[in-house]
């Protein structure tokens, strides 16, 4: 499960008034909106051909500390990630999830889990897990009358 | 106020802004603070430094990074949770920090900001002789 820590409102009310002084977010005109997506990690997923790509954003995240794994139609991505800096005094904002996380998505196909293909990138995870050989489309051909 | 103001902000629906060419993102962060700095940690996916662009001017500090997009052409996505062609995000900073002495670091999309704290804003042990 991931630990969604902190909530917003929750560390702005541990938030001092000594920390509004030493560091403060500004919001201009042009604020753009909050970007947490609703599961860890956020997915991209889409064809290509016989394949699948799933593009995972891991950021921190190294291969020490990721699993991937296919089971017929499924792929599960895992990990924990960890940020533990010495000597903590005081937390002021914990907006980005940690602790172990696992999300499985269910593809159209089932894949051939010989075949996947993963490259870790400036922590963009990108996955390429080709179709079973019974999943590929065939073409039948369509012979005239003779 | 200014609490208010950020709360409200904080808790609107993520949706991403869509202007011709970028979408707009701005990063979750952690703000941490040790004895002798604060450390801002953001999730930058995508993000080298080359693409990093931070700047302080007048105590406002400002971390942007373009993300070049990863294809040509969209392809049709079955999924898309993210997507963003830019970070972005602002902060004041206090008179706490020493501006001067900033340094950043970025690793597999991780950025480490180290800001460390001005002598004033340092916790001091005072030293109590006895009588």
């Amino acid at each position: 499960m991931l630990l969604n820590r902190l909530s917003p409102r929750v560390s702005f009310g541990r938030m001092s008034r000594d920390m509004d002084r030493l560091f403060e977010e500004v919001f201009g005109a042009s604020r753009t909106p909050y970007s947490r997506p609703a599961a860890f990690p956020a997915l991209n997923v889409w064809e290509d051909g016989d394949a699948f790509i799933v593009e995972a954003e891991v950021p921190g995240l190294t291969l020490d500390n990721l699993g991937v794994e296919v089971l017929g139609n499924e792929l599960t991505i895992s990990g924990e990630r960890k940020d533990a800096p010495n000597e903590v005094t005081t937390v002021h904002r914990r907006e980005r999830n940690s602790g172990t996380f696992q999300r499985t998505l269910t593809l159209p196909t089932e894949i051939n889990a010989e075949a996947v293909e993963a490259d870790l990138k400036n922590g963009i995870l990108t996955i390429r897990l080709p179709k079973a050989e019974t999943a590929k489309v065939r073409r039948i051909e369509v012979k005239p009358h003779e | 106020m200014v609490n208010s103001a950020i709360q409200k902000n904080e808790n609107t629906t993520c949706t991403p802004v869509k202007t011709e060419q970028s979408v707009t993102w701005r990063p979750p962060v952690d703000v941490i603070e040790t004895k002798d700095e604060v450390l801002l940690i953001a999730d930058l996916p995508g993000a080298t430094a080359e693409s990093l662009d931070i700047q302080i001017e007048n105590g406002l500090l400002t971390i942007e990074a373009r993300v070049e997009p990863r294809r040509e052409n969209a392809p049709a996505y079955l999924l898309r949770e993210h997507g963003a062609t830019k970070f972005a995000r602002s902060f004041n900073l206090g008179d706490g920090v020493n501006t001067n002495a900033i340094s950043a670091e970025i690793r597999d999309g991780k950025l480490t900001l180290h800001l460390p704290k001005a002598e004033a804003a340092k916790p001091r042990r005072i030293d109590v002789k006895s009588a």
